[in-house]
């Protein structure tokens, strides 16, 4: 018992391995948030009128409502005002090669395990790349092009391609939706902007990586993802903060779109700079995610890795609007020190024979709170919709909490809905048992925790896989990098 | 006793059984084999009126009477059985309260008043020897907690109570050790006369060791492409059914 | 949705009620605390989320108010024939309209308990009694109650003395009138003990709101035995809080039947204090109409080496409404504690709905805790196999939801208590066996 008391001691001071910082020129707008800051960035952005307007309109409905209490997080009120809403690395003009990248951010990607040119030659991932606020780097363009995809920076996408993200922009996550939407809909200052056109089949995986490097600046990206009929999309997106003492912001919103036959597979994994193990520092990390399967047999699947920021607030959800669509969400959220996560997903059953899937677990460590909250509503008219939800939290450590709070709200007799949980800690026979074959404690735990996660983990695009069970392993263990 | 002539029938669109004809006369035992997936489940579902099943033409002849256009439930107040490959497990409803319930509803459909209570038990313990039951079965709830073996058991003792003219027997043997069989198997023989007859479909020739039947089919793609007697059992059983589908693909 | 409603009429009603009797300066500190923290509280709305699909102000609307109730002799005769046939050896408590009634109970004396009217441990200062009073609602802050511990007027007072034990029959009569009835019960159970309970809901005529809360002490090695069915007719409205505190190696194991009535609201509170102490809840609600059965239950781990056990059972056809929403806390430390919470719904017609919400919140590892909930219909393989056994449609569907639900009823220990909730279901889903 005492050498499991250790490993878990061990794993729960482990620290966080993402937490530099890069010296990289940067622009800034002055603290604060009104209206004069919304025109300042949209200036900045040289935007056309109409996304100006769009953003006053968020502002002021922003300005109206209250900053939601009811999920499972505690933390000091967030001063809206003490925040820089703009922070972008000084970029003179456009690049066209990465030669032209700043080498200090080349050194951050490669510091991230992401070297750019060995990611463009080995895995074919086409990349965007959002450092604070803005896109630095789009890659593969050229390659894309040719298959009529389009796929930049949502900044760029504003200015040439103005009609498709007038007619998407907001349609799932409406301004009005939550606190964080409309704050996000009035300052988002970049994010990626992707569109598959009809029949089109996207070759490679597309992929944006964030990172939050000022401090005391907020990160509002803004992601649209569009799949017209046919077509098929998976997306990966990675984030890293570095590690300092105060808070920092994160409320981005994404947009999916899945037209009639269309798949959009949409991969997360977020390692947002969770704070020390004394719970100081720390991104907040207030997301909204949703998907709308718009046309029939569309079908969105979320898989995600939540191993990072303070506070995670976050329910990717699908709208199953469409006949036939089909909607996934499969999740580890690990938690450690004083991490405190809500997660989730909706599934909103509104079409025929609509499914969903949810998997989710969750993993509770040190002092962290780990809450799972899920909806899974069926309408009055989505005849034989099909539900199945499987969480499960796995507690190490006993200072930590594991929750879970589903919401099953049927309304249709046809549909069968199944919720099971369950939580446990890792059983001591298991444990003995590896021990018994050879297998010290510590590899035993992340060979448990693997397992535990292994239905999630699957699901992620092979490049990301091994990241993914890189960094739970880095969140888990004490010596082992 | 039974006629079934040119039955066409399939599922979600799916045509499995593509014309199948057969006659069983009182007194006969009929096993019915063939390779997994020719239909073979699918007859005894169709005859007693399972959902889900699309008869699109043939017919079902039980002593005169058009099965197919009847609920499951008069099916068997007519005298059909089907013993179930999976049967159903119902907690809370004890074998007692479930068989006084069957036999009451069938015994009211011929106008017959309901059975007393002691002679509902006498018939009860009288039939649970005959498939050797333990005594507690009875308050049982119906196959809730039974293995395998207790299972199939459970459903010969069912056909017993019921005493039913024809009883399609769907795998009964399947996942049964030897004793089980034995009991089976005895349960069927000792139930058999004159008036009644059995339709067993098999996998394997295992239970005509032990249930001589006097006619064997052979089923394949939603036909009896072979009839004979025991011998083509034993035929099959040495040689497989890869001849069979030679023979009917060289037609 | 969120109709506000005036609480001044309460406040009056509170007046009106406490000038009636002479309370104990205690019982009268505790009343006035709780009609503030009512007035604070407010009647629940939609925002609640204990109170997210229930529109209490819907039912309210129909008439029904605070105030002070008297007593009526002149309906004991027509009462007393309406009351079920008495039971050998059994104590009968009838409770009218929130008062206890002298006149239909019937006790038999015994040294192994005392059973009182609560009015008369109010005014004769019974210790034990006054002291439960409030001292397990009071945290919880739920209006409701907080209403009832401030205008409750009677109620009963069931003590079982170390090593006793009691059999009880409650009978909640309602006699129609507009005013909501109060009643509050504290239940003793001491060491070693034994207490069953059979409660019903009778209503005479008319319709009716009853706002009954129970608080429930439970010693060492006490066990509790309790069914409650719920069969007043579609004009009768409940909402029904039990509070709940368990020692070492205690046993409470409540069932719910629930089968007619507009609303039928059933709110546990549990806590488990006791190492060794284990909670059973189970519930069974048979719906149809408009009517509405909510399952509240919150059961609170405090100590290590504890178990408990949720397993509710709902059927819905018309436009009916089942809500479950169950929580498990498992406290900081609790170890080893075992939890398990079910909901399981059939929907029958496209009219009815279902909102089932199982909640974990736990703060201890090593645990075993888990939870499911489904929605289905009944499934077709199911019925066939009773259809081939010659058992029409109607009986097939109903023995497989008497099936359905049979878990829930095996779980009940007193064969008694067992057969009379089976035979409730039976009844009710016209199967006769």
């Amino acid at each position: 018992m005492s050498d499991q008391n250790q490993i878990l001691e061990d794993l729960s001071t482990s620290d966080y391995k993402y937490g530099f910082v890069t010296n990289i020129e940067q622009e800034f707008a002055p603290k604060g948030l009104s209206e004069d800051i919304v025109r300042f960035i949209s200036t900045k952005k040289e935007e056309p009128e109409w996304m100006l307007e769009w953003r006053l309109k968020a502002f002021r409905e922003w300005q109206k409502m209250e900053e939601p209490e009811w999920a499972n997080v505690h933390f000091p009120k967030i001063d809206f005002q003490d925040i820089i809403y703009y922070a972008a690395p000084k970029v003179k003009k456009e690049l066209n090669s990465l030669d032209e990248v700043d080498p200090e951010l080349l050194k951050t990607f490669e510091k991230l395990g992401i070297s750019l040119e060995e990611q463009k030659r080995l895995s074919g991932v086409a990349m965007d790349i959002v450092v604070d606020s803005v896109s630095v780097k789009t890659t593969f363009q050229k390659t894309l092009k040719e298959k009529g995809i389009i796929f930049c920076s949502m900044s760029d996408a504003i200015k040439n391609h103005p009609d498709l993200v007038k007619k998407y922009i907001g349609t799932v996550v409406p301004i009005k939706d939550n606190f964080f939407a409309a704050l996000n809909s009035a300052v988002f200052s970049d994010g990626s902007f992707c569109y598959i056109p009809k029949g089109i089949k996207c070759p490679m995986e597309l992929s944006t990586y964030f990172r939050i490097n000022a401090a005391g600046s907020g990160q509002f990206e803004r992601t649209l993802l569009v799949v017209d009929e046919g077509g098929y999309a998976s997306y990966l997106e990675g984030c890293t903060a570095p590690q300092r003492d105060e808070n920092q912001l994160h409320a981005a919103v994404v947009e999916l779109v899945a037209m009639d036959d269309a798949e959009i597979k949409y991969s997360t994994v977020q390692n947002w700079y969770p704070g020390d193990k004394d719970g100081k520092g720390g991104v907040y990390n207030f997301v909204t995610k949703r998907g709308m399967c718009k046309g029939k047999n569309s079908k969105i699947s979320w898989t995600q890795v939540e191993t990072g920021s303070a506070i995670t607030w976050k329910y990717p959800s699908c709208i199953l609007a469409g006949d036939n669509s089909i909607g996934e969400f499969y999740s580890v959220a690990v938690t450690n020190h004083f991490q405190q996560a809500d997660t989730g997903t909706k599934m909103i059953h509104i079409g025929k024979n609509t499914k969903s899937r949810i998997v989710s677990k969750g993993i509770s460590i040190g002092k962290s709170q780990n809450t799972y909250r899920g909806l899974v509503k069926v309408h009055k008219k989505a005849e034989n919709a099909r539900n199945f939800s499987q969480c499960d939290s796995l507690l190490m450590g006993n200072r930590c909490g594991a929750h879970t709070f589903p919401y099953i709200e049927v309304d249709n007799r046809s549909a069968k809905v199944e919720h099971e949980a369950t939580t446990s800690k890792i059983s001591e026979d298991i444990l003995f048992y590896c021990q018994q074959r050879g297998i010290d404690s510590e590899q035993a735990v992340a060979m448990i925790v693997n397992g535990f996660c292994k239905e999630v983990m699957d699901n992620l695009p092979m490049e990301f896989a091994v990241e993914a069970r890189k960094l739970l392993n880095i969140s888990l263990e004490g010596s082992v990098g | 006793m039974l006629k079934i002539n040119n039955l066409k029938a399939g599922i979600a669109g799916k045509e499995i059984l593509k014309g199948l004809n057969l006659e069983v006369n009182a007194g006969e035992v009929h096993a019915i084999m063939g390779p997994n997936g020719t239909g073979k489940s699918t007859l005894g579902n169709v005859l007693s009126g399972k959902d889900g099943y699309d008869v699109s033409e043939g017919s079902a002849l039980l002593e005169g009477v058009e099965l197919l256009e009847l609920s499951p439930e008069e099916r068997a107040q007519l005298g059909l059985f089907l013993a179930f490959q999976y049967p159903v497990e119902i907690p809370g409803v004890s074998n007692a309260n479930f068989l006084k319930a069957s036999i009451n509803e069938i015994r009211k459909s011929k106008g017959q008043n309901p059975i007393s209570a002691p002679e509902f038990l006498k018939l009860l313990r009288e039939k649970m020897e005959l498939v050797e039951m333990q005594k507690d079965f009875i308050s049982r709830s119906v196959n809730v907690g039974f293995s395998g073996g207790e299972k199939k058991r459970n459903e010969i003792l069912q056909m017993a109570m019921l005493n039913p003219k024809l009883a399609i027997l769907d795998e009964t043997d399947s996942g049964l050790d030897i004793d089980a069989l034995r009991i089976v198997a005895n349960g069927v023989n000792k139930l058999r006369t004159n008036d009644n007859a059995f339709i067993i479909i098999t996998h394997y020739q295992r239970l005509l060791d032990y249930i001589v039947p006097d006619f064997v089919h052979v089923m394949y793609d939603g036909r009896i492409v072979k009839s004979g007697d025991k011998s083509l059992a034993l035929e099959l059983e040495e040689k497989g059914y890869d001849w069979i589908k030679e023979e009917v693909e060289a037609l | 949705m969120t109709t506000i409603i005036d609480t001044s009429i309460y406040s009056e009603a509170f007046d009106n009620v406490l000038n009636q009797k002479a309370l104990s300066e205690g019982i009268l500190q505790k009343k006035q605390k709780a009609l503030q923290q009512f007035e604070q509280l407010g009647i629940p709305n939609m925002k609640n989320e204990e109170w997210k699909n229930t529109y209490l102000a819907k039912y309210l609307k129909k008439g029904f108010q605070p105030g002070l109730v008297k007593k009526d002799l002149s309906k004991t005769e027509t009462i007393a024939e309406i009351l079920p046939s008495l039971t050998e050896n059994i104590n009968r408590i009838v409770i009218i309209d929130g008062l206890f009634s002298q006149e239909l109970s019937q006790i038999h004396p015994s040294i192994q308990y005392n059973i009182f009217s609560t009015s008369h441990c109010w005014s004769e200062d019974i210790q034990n009694a006054n002291q439960i009073f409030s001292s397990l609602t009071d945290e919880k802050k739920q209006s409701l109650t907080s209403l009832n511990t401030a205008l409750s007027q009677d109620g009963v007072f069931i003590e079982v003395v170390e090593g006793g034990s009691a059999h009880v029959e409650l009978l909640i009569v309602q006699t129609g009138s507009d005013i909501i009835s109060m009643p509050r019960n504290i239940i003793q159970v001491g060491k070693n003990a034994y207490l069953n309970i059979a409660e019903q809901h009778i209503l005479i005529e008319g319709h009716s709101m009853t706002n009954m809360v129970a608080e429930i002490v439970m010693e060492e090695n006490a066990k509790i035995e309790w069914v409650k069915i719920q069969d007043a007719g579609d004009q009768y409205h409940l909402i029904d809080s039990s509070y709940v505190s368990q020692k070492e190696n205690s046993r409470y194991h409540c069932t719910t039947l629930s089968l007619t009535g507009d609303l039928l609201r059933n709110q546990q509170y549990i806590q488990i204090a006791g190492e060794q102490a284990h909670a059973d809840l189970g519930g069974i609600y048979i719906l149809e109409n408009q009517q509405q059965a909510d399952n509240i239950i919150v059961i609170e781990h405090q100590v290590p080496n504890t178990t408990s056990n949720q397993l509710y059972k709902g059927i819905l056809d018309g436009s009916s409404t089942g809500v479950f929403n169950g929580k498990i806390i498992v406290v900081e430390d609790a170890q080893k504690t075992d939890a398990y919470q079910s909901n399981k719904n059939i929907l029958l017609s496209d009219d009815a709905a279902v909102f089932t919400r199982p909640q974990l919140e736990i703060y201890a590892d090593d645990v075993k805790c888990s939870h499911g909930a489904t929605s289905s219909q009944i499934e077709d393989y199911e019925s066939f196999y009773l259809r081939s056994r010659g058992i029409g449609k109607e009986l097939s569907k109903a023995l497989l939801m008497f099936a359905f639900v049979a878990d829930v009823v095996e779980e009940i220990e007193n064969t008694t208590l067992k057969e009379w909730v089976k035979s409730r279901i039976s009844t009710k889903l016209k199967i006769d066996l």
